[in-house]
């Protein structure tokens, strides 16, 4: 047939990413439900040294944003681009490159920071020899992206790609800026910054990994994938384009909110603050459009669990972009800081908002990759929706109720001026907190482990007896 | 030229490139364009087959 000889798209590569991606999602929030057991039990690693909170906490952090959500992103936009461009990957060496070079990082990052190899910078914590592979691996992830777009057949390039295309360019300038050092053996490096300079720089990186590398390129997700299971187009493309370059302009502004009242000048701080608040726009336009796609067809949320994980992400994220900028007011911000809340806004965006929308487009994807219409099980994925939004809800709750009352004991002072707690009087009354997080988190990667028993098994049923087989 | 008044005029750059962003997008002359757009997700035929074959029909 001659259709053997016509170019087929790389599914390897989107195969390798997807699956990866549940892997380290279970890797990933594992460490998790260790650390917050930790908080609850503190000897339970018997203080043995790679085991402490302070070497598993950065592993998480790395594992979940870099590995999980990194693969699911890779999965998705490698998957994407070529759908929306109509054209393979450029290079399927380039490919194998990407993925292959991506899961050495990971793997060195999980050796590395449990032995304490850290440059102290928040989820940038790799030593500088680790710093420069990434350089190398995401420079060459960019062309291949880049490069499949230029190749395009059709004439629009399409929003999805926008947002990833983003993602990619500025995380590339991110990291190479903020990862700029001074080495002085193979596992220690100093940064090429000081002082509040170099908190400035560290937080611009620190806010913009949230902006683009877990919120711009998981929108590119959002455009694509929400239309595509749901079978209608995006409610309004032109909102879309606006929503893009709102979002990228105002974004990178506002990281100085991370550091109010600190020796950062007090102008930046408010700097910060507005750009945060003027965010709140843009967000929630890219949220309605997402949401406004089911218009008309809000019967398909009742019985298609994918789309609830979907729209649910969307709602998450709703709330922690309008929980967000009110958190970054100075006066709520004397309140917020350094406590769990912050903990609790973060989870309420990574498990509600990005690990839903990367699950809700896995189930979508992982079928489609390994020559199938669906899952294994339906109803898998709508047990895996209900154990996780329990989880989450858990989760961050929680840490609200946590995180306030520890604002408030710290503030609190006597008529005399003297402070009315102490330090570990608030760590006390916290306790019951960790608990119900430790329970959330658990039910948040038991979760993860029906998506991997629902994975191996569409893997093993094998394609469709009608697909098309391949070149 | 003092460098203070640059920033500003480049704010003010920004601004108004981001009011003409908006102005033609939403003009009526281009809707049908995005439209067409918003359909590209539709018109790659069977997903899973790794097979190049775009649906003509509808491009």
């Amino acid at each position: 047939m001659s259709e053997n000889s016509s170019p087929t798209y790389n599914y390897r590569v989107v195969r390798q990413f997807s699956i990866m991606t549940v892997v380290w999602g279970i890797v990933g929030m594992l460490v998790g439900c260790i650390i917050a057991a930790q908080l609850f039990w503190p000897d339970l690693t018997y203080g043995i040294e790679f085991l402490t909170y302070g070497r598993l906490r950065p592993l998480h952090t790395n594992a979940v944003i870099f590995a999980f959500g990194g693969s699911a992103l890779m999965a998705t936009s490698l998957y994407v681009v070529q759908r929306t461009c109509q054209t393979p990957l450029i290079s399927n060496a380039l490919a194998a490159f990407v993925f292959w070079g991506w899961q050495l990082i990971i793997v060195l990052a999980a050796i590395s920071l449990p032995m304490g190899w850290t440059s102290g910078k928040e989820y940038a914590e790799l030593e500088w020899p680790i710093d420069i592979l990434i350089a190398v691996v995401w420079v060459a992830y960019a062309i291949l992206y880049f490069g499949t777009i230029i190749k395009r057949k059709t004439k629009h390039i399409y929003v999805a790609n926008w947002f990833y295309g983003a993602f990619i360019l500025t995380v590339a300038i991110l990291h190479i800026v903020n990862s700029a050092a001074i080495p002085v053996s193979l596992t220690k490096s100093y940064s090429a910054y000081g002082g509040a300079i170099d908190a400035m720089v560290q937080w611009w990186y620190g806010h913009n990994a949230v902006g683009f590398f877990l919120t711009a390129g998981f929108l590119g997700m959002m455009y694509y994938f929400i239309p595509k299971q749901a079978e209608r187009p995006v409610y309004s493309y032109r909102l879309s384009i606006v929503h893009f370059w709102a979002l990228i302009a105002i974004y990178m502004w506002a990281g100085p909110h991370h550091l109010h009242y600190t020796a950062l000048p007090s102008w930046a701080q408010s700097l910060g603050m507005i750009f945060s608040l003027i965010l709140l726009a843009p967000s929630w336009g890219g949220m309605i459009n997402g949401i406004m796609t089911l218009s008309g067809a809000w019967h398909k949320l009742r019985n298609d669990p994918i789309l609830k994980f979907l729209i649910v992400s969307l709602s998450f994220y709703g709330m922690s972009t309008f929980e967000g900028p009110m958190m970054s007011i100075k006066t709520v911000n004397a309140l917020s800081h350094y406590t769990d809340w912050t903990i609790g806004h973060v989870h309420s965006g990574a498990l509600g908002w990005v690990a839903f929308v990367s699950i809700g487009a896995l189930y979508y994807l992982i079928p489609k990759v390994f020559g199938r219409k669906d899952m294994y099980s339906v109803d898998l994925i709508n047990t895996h929706f209900w154990v996780s939004t329990i989880g989450v809800v858990l989760y961050i709750a929680a840490m609200w109720i946590a995180g306030v009352m520890q604002g408030l004991m710290w503030r609190a002072v006597n008529e005399d001026g003297t402070l009315t707690y102490s330090f570990v009087e608030a760590v006390q009354e916290t306790y019951p907190y960790y608990a119900i997080r430790l329970v959330g988190g658990i039910l948040f990667l038991g979760g993860m482990l029906i998506m991997a028993y629902n994975t191996i098994k569409t893997v093993q049923a094998g394609p469709d007896t009608d697909t098309a087989k391949e070149g | 030229m003092d460098i203070n008044l640059i920033r500003s005029l480049i704010t003010l750059a920004l601004f108004v490139l981001f009011i003409i962003l908006i102005y033609q997008v939403f003009s009526k002359k281009n809707k049908r364009h995005y439209e067409d757009a918003a359909n590209i997700v539709f018109e790659d035929g069977d997903e899973r087959s790794e097979q190049v074959t775009p649906d003509k029909s509808k491009v």
